[in-house]
């Protein structure tokens, strides 16, 4: 199955099944009062108890009834239907962050998480519910155990936002709102993804840069800022793949090396040169990366039939200094550099 | 033929008096049921009228049966004068009867839940207090009213658990305090005495200034009188041609008795009855 098809199957299968799950909710919400109380908000009416007592005032009759707890049969099934109708929202939630996240790659325990959570959530909301002393002693226990972790990506968290949102809905009884929000959710998410919306790259077929592309890639010379001849720019690209790895491995251990500084310190820009003759062309390119790059460092000076391939990992704010770059290049004495390029190492693909 | 010819014309003769079996026993033995103090149709969006009230100024109020939106009515102008609701959007639910205490309107659903609320001018959301009754499990309410020799609330139950062959009507009485008062229990072997078949099944109550409580049934069309230790003092079957479903009932200050019928595909319709020598 191609790539384009099996991403087609995999959005029809989150289109079908919120069809059926919402044929299915309404043909229980028509026949089982458990699910219209699941949908119904009755439980979640606290901010119009409260108006109540705003506008009764202080002389308010005491109620007639008891609060609202229901038999012992009557919560537990509640809940049951409540959480079961979280995890079926959260679902197609999942589905969607693998379909966006298959190349880039996931975390297991991500997923389970986004599945257990509102669950949870849905739980925990319903027995806090109208319970202001419970709500409290909760807050307590929660700051007291500080349950903390660090997600590899922010957009993680949104998911996680979402996760306890369909909970708090769920525990609410407000599945309505819950189904809504993963719906909406999910389109936002789609649309974005397939339309690659703010990506810098959105026009480069294939997504994110490999760093093959990044060295030598044809398809990434367009993007390229280059001087000098062509012809051996276009010599720069390795023939043989084998080769190609090879130096994608080396260079890619520098770049992890990279990985490891805070960002704003992180090289973004490869400068390839080619040159007759390293020193000199050394002599003229590291006093101007001292110049205009905020930091860099000679990856690699690679021997080749004419000449060297120097290549230098530099990180340059922004496309007005890679211009300053370029046109100093340009005015390099003759005979020094025989032609270079810069490419961007911003949106490389990262290897988990 | 002459025969047959005098039998029709008897029977012909007989008209409405077919149709309404009465009785001259208690409060509704005081109501001529054959004829109508006046009747009205409903709009649109009452068709599925659940529950009735009156107000001590004479308004009616009624409710839909799957939200919580409450119409009052002018009967002398036989029209719906504000619509109010509870939640934004309105709460969904079973709603089976409304009744108001001076100004504490109830709201009931068929599994107990009690929504208590005030008046709000036409078109606006009302805030309310919900409890539950904890009746859900034992009874499927369906009638709603305020007795207020007790104080308390009444709760019909269209069925009730455990079923020994008894009608129940259970009272929760305002003041907490007091806890439950016992329910009133009627003998279905006791019914049929009093001309009402032994599947009453109640869709409403209402408590008759004589402290007696009518009940109304939709399923067998009839209207029963129960004393407050729940033995039948009369019954009286409706015209079914009159009364396609009726689901609401209530007394006015004025001793006018209104019964609110659900559509079933038609609009629905209030029909009034005033005691026998007043006529409206």
């Amino acid at each position: 199955m191609s790539k384009s098809s099996g991403r087609t199957a995999g959005l029809g299968r989150v289109a079908i099944y919120y069809v059926v799950f919402v044929a299915l909710l309404v043909l229980a919400v028509q026949n089982l009062p458990l699910v219209r109380d699941a949908m119904s908000g009755a439980y979640g009416g606290s901010a119009a108890a409260q108006e109540f007592s705003d506008l009764v005032g202080t002389n308010a009759p005491p109620p007639v009834g008891a609060p609202l707890t229901g038999s012992a049969w009557d919560q537990a099934l509640l809940a049951l239907v409540s959480m079961l109708g979280a995890l079926a929202i959260m679902i197609p939630v999942t589905w969607v962050y693998m379909i966006t996240r298959r190349h880039r790659g996931y975390d297991e325990s991500v997923i389970h998480t986004l599945l257990i959570l509102p669950v949870a959530v849905t739980g925990i909301v319903m027995v806090v519910l109208g319970r202001l002393e419970i709500a409290f002693a909760l807050a307590g226990i929660v700051a007291a155990v500080r349950f903390r972790t660090t997600l590899d990506d922010t957009k993680d968290a949104v998911y996680v936002f979402l996760a306890i949102g369909v909970g708090i809905a769920s525990g609410v009884q407000e599945i309505g709102i819950a189904l809504a929000l993963s719906i909406v959710f999910n389109a936002v998410v789609l649309v974005l993804w397939s339309t690659r919306f703010g990506n810098i790259y959105a026009d480069t077929p294939g997504g994110a840069l490999g760093l093959g592309d990044v060295l030598a890639g044809p398809g990434s010379g367009a993007r390229a800022l280059s001087v000098g001849d062509p012809a051996i720019l276009a010599a720069a690209a390795p023939a043989e793949l084998a080769e190609l790895a090879e130096r994608a491995a080396r260079i890619e251990r520098l770049i992890a090396e990279e990985r490891t500084k805070k960002k704003a310190k992180r090289a973004n820009t490869l400068l390839l040169v080619h040159a007759p003759a390293a020193a000199p062309a050394q002599g003229f390119l590291e006093p101007l990366l001292d110049e205009l790059s905020e930091r860099w460092k000679l990856a690699e000076i690679e021997q080749r039939d004419e000449g060297v391939l120097l290549q230098y990992l530099a990180r340059l704010e922004g496309e007005a200094v890679q211009g300053a770059v370029m046109d100093r290049l340009r005015d390099a004495p003759q005979g020094t550099l025989a032609a270079a390029e810069l490419r961007s190492l911003k949106g490389l693909k990262s290897r988990a | 033929m002459k025969t047959l010819a005098a039998l029709v014309a008897g029977v012909l003769s007989l008209g409405p008096t077919m149709s309404v079996a009465q009785t001259t026993r208690g409060v509704l033995g005081e109501y001529d049921l054959e004829r109508r103090a006046g009747r009205f149709d409903l709009p649109g969006r009452l068709d599925e009228v659940s529950g009735l009230a009156v107000a001590p100024d004479g308004r009616l109020f009624a409710h839909d049966d799957e939200r919580a939106v409450v119409h009052a009515i002018d009967p002398s102008e036989q029209e719906v004068t504000t619509s109010f609701w509870l939640g934004d959007p309105p709460v969904a639910g079973d709603f089976e009867g409304i009744t108001l205490v001076g100004e504490r309107f109830f709201l009931v659903t068929s599994r107990g839940l009690l929504y208590e609320f005030r008046e709000m001018p036409d078109g606006r959301e009302a805030p309310y207090r919900l409890t539950d009754t904890e009746l859900g499990a034992v009874c499927e309410i369906e009638g709603l009213d305020h007795d207020p020799v007790d104080d308390a609330l009444l709760f019909a139950c269209k069925v009730s658990a455990p079923e020994r062959g008894t009608i129940v009507v259970h009272r929760i009485p305002l003041d907490p305090t007091r806890g439950r008062l016992s329910p009133i229990v009627v003998e279905r072997r006791l019914l049929a005495a009093h001309g009402v078949d032994a599947d009453f099944a109640p869709s409403a109550v209402a408590v008759t200034p004589a402290g007696s409580l009518l009940l109304l049934s939709a399923q067998s069309s009839a209207l029963l009188e129960i004393g407050r230790d729940g033995v039948p003092i009369a019954g009286v079957t409706l015209a079914r041609d009159r009364h396609r479903q009726p689901e609401g009932l209530a007394l006015g200050p004025d001793g006018t008795m209104y019964i609110a019928d659900e559509g079933d595909g038609r609009d629905a319709r209030i029909t009034a009855y005033a005691p026998r020598g007043r006529g409206r």
